[in-house]
């Protein structure tokens, strides 16, 4: 049997430099830019390959999205849902992927990342940082469409800050 | 060789010294903004933007909660408001009310983050709405 993984990864930095920009078009700062790269050969190098992408529309997390897509020869889905999306639309995601799908990865934002966090994990976690990334393994034989959160086991969590 | 000409001397030594003066009172008033950034009104946040903006989202909803409520109990409400807030965000009272305190001395910053926090809201207004629609389908 196939092990299966979901990786959920909040936007990297992005800017507010733009007052003019709306909150959804916001893109990412420079800093952002130069993680989002860096997590997604991390991501790579240990060892761990991405065969779905799903992202929240908003600009910072497709961007970061697509440094991932590149890294793992992925197009990138987008879902307006997953902007300010709370953990019953990313369960709602993960329940709608084809079973011939074994490490789906999801783009979102805070405090909805972190709120999975603390479902996924036994401990509080105060905040996933921006480019954090959570990697769950899936219990065997767990298809999408039953999945729960107590099917997901939080593996690892990755922040750009370890990754320096 | 060319003549000494006094006149033309003393100008260019007026006018470089004018630039001296210049660069210095600019040095100065540079110095002077950068001791009141990191003394004074402008002190650093301790939210993040993204924290800011969540509370803002937050109050804004309780805001529009509490309007429901009597007069009379708005006040006391607000409390009680505040501290689900504070729970949410998990964020202490006293921090929420620090920052926002900063804020009202930084315009730029908190048209900004209110923008981002009405904008976060009207999404979250949208998402809510097709739900809802979809369930009465």
């Amino acid at each position: 049997m196939v092990d299966k993984h979901v990786f959920i990864i909040r936007h990297a930095k992005s800017s507010w430099s733009d007052p003019l920009t709306t909150d959804h078009d916001r893109p990412l700062d420079d800093r952002g830019l130069h993680d989002a790269p860096k997590m997604a050969d991390l991501l790579k190098r240990t060892g761990y390959t991405i065969d779905k992408i799903v992202s929240s529309s908003a600009n910072r997390a497709r961007t970061t999205a697509g440094f991932f897509a590149e890294v793992n020869g992925q197009e990138v889905t987008l879902e307006r849902s997953l902007y300010h999306g709370d953990p019953e639309d990313y369960l709602e995601m993960l329940s709608l992927q084809d079973d011939s799908i074994h490490n789906p990865a999801f783009f979102g934002h805070n405090p909805g990342i972190t709120h999975i966090a603390n479902i996924v994990s036994n401990d509080f976690i105060d905040n996933i940082p921006t480019c954090g990334i959570l990697v769950c393994s899936v219990k065997d034989g767990v298809k999408w469409s039953d999945i729960q959160w107590g099917d997901l086991i939080l593996k690892h969590i990755f922040t750009p800050k370890q990754n320096k | 060789m060319g003549r000494f000409n006094f006149e033309t001397y003393i100008y260019t030594q007026t006018e470089q010294m004018k630039k001296i003066i210049w660069m210095f009172s600019y040095c100065l008033i540079a110095f002077a903004m950068s001791c009141s950034n990191s003394n004074g009104k402008y002190s650093k946040l301790e939210m993040t933007n993204e924290e800011i903006v969540n509370v803002f989202v937050q109050i804004y909803s309780v805001n529009a909660a509490n309007q429901l409520n009597d007069p009379a109990v708005r006040d006391s409400m607000a409390n009680v408001y505040m501290e689900q807030v504070s729970r949410i965000t998990g964020k202490s009272v006293m921090t929420i009310k620090s920052d926002l305190d900063k804020l009202k001395q930084m315009p730029d910053s908190l048209y900004v983050l209110q923008s981002a926090a009405l904008d976060t809201l009207r999404a979250i207004y949208e998402k809510n709405y097709y739900k809802t629609k979809e369930g009465a389908n």
